[in-house]
């Protein structure tokens, strides 16, 4: 067997061993609580929902290590941080409401999200001008009417 | 001992555990109404028992000289509290359990927890 050869075996065989440790990402229980006008929604469920939800659902190649591992770390870290899956519990605490709607008119108007190498890789993150100004619309007005429940 | 006695007994001691359980401040609407305060870095106290399944508010006191972010991942709640500044943080019933809060703006401030029981 050729070095090269034996270099290819031992590549492929590492690819294998370490599917043992794939982590694929994996959907809690909680319900989709998410209400907005529907191309607000359309747009977010599109977009967002892949790491901001309980719903994701990633293709299989996306779930292959060491790929998955990226991914897998990118969903904790955006579910922990905002979940449209726990919507309706922000909503009960009109501080926090107030907080999601500004960070999310704020991370969209921006174009920090979603993420840039999620809109290389896929569709679902090329949002049209119209649905991102849909989105930052409904953000502001969800903004003013939680502080205007809880003003701080 | 006698039946009545034991009786009596047993009241006195389901209510003073009750008094026990729920000594935090009660707000007109019934709701626990618990406190924590931030300074010198750290949350006071680190760890509140709030009563599981009913809803509670939760005031959180800055008494330092820099904003937090007063954020609960378990809970679902995130709240700048400027200096000087009390929040009032409402919470839905929670299920028995442990669940912790952090100043998200700065990882090195210990983090605090609240036992729902
Ligand atoms: C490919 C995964 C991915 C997608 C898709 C995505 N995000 Fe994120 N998002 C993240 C990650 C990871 C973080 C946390 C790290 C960071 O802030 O960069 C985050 C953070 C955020 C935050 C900050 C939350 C906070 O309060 O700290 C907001 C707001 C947000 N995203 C909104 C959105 C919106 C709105 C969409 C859809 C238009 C979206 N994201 C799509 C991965 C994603
Ligand atoms: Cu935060």
């Amino acid at each position: 067997m050729s070095g090269r050869t034996r270099g290819w075996l031992f590549g492929l065989a590492a690819i294998l061993a370490i599917q043992v440790l794939r982590m694929p990402v994996r959907n809690g229980s909680a319900q989709d609580g998410f209400e907005a006008p529907p191309e607000v929604r359309s747009a977010v469920l599109t977009a967002c929902f892949q790491c901001h939800s309980e719903r994701a659902r990633w293709p299989w190649y996306t779930q292959i290590a060491p790929f998955s591992w990226f991914v897998h770390a990118q969903v904790e870290e955006a579910r922990k941080r905002l979940n449209f899956s726990s919507w309706k519990d922000y909503l009960y605490d009109p501080g926090t409401a107030a907080q999601k709607f500004g960070a999310i008119n704020q991370m969209v108007r921006s174009d920090a999200m979603p993420p840039w190498y999620f809109r290389a890789l896929s569709a679902r993150g090329r949002l049209t001008a119209a649905q991102r100004a849909a989105i930052e619309t409904w953000a502001i007005e969800g903004r003013a009417r939680a502080l205007k429940a809880e003003p701080n | 001992m006698p039946c009545r006695k034991k009786t009596i007994l047993t009241f006195l001691a389901v209510a003073a555990g009750g008094v026990l359980a729920f000594s935090q401040a009660v707000h007109a609407n019934g709701a626990t109404v618990a406190t924590v305060r931030f300074s010198g870095d750290r949350f006071e106290p680190a760890k509140l028992t709030v009563p599981a399944n009913q809803p509670f508010t939760l005031e959180v006191t800055n008494a330092d000289k820099k904003a937090i972010e007063f954020e609960s991942f378990d809970l679902h709640r995130e709240r700048v509290v400027r200096p000087g500044q009390t929040i009032t943080v409402y919470m839905a019933p929670a299920a028995p359990g442990h669940y912790t809060f952090c100043d998200d703006f700065d990882h090195s401030v210990a983090e605090g927890a609240i036992e729902a029981r």
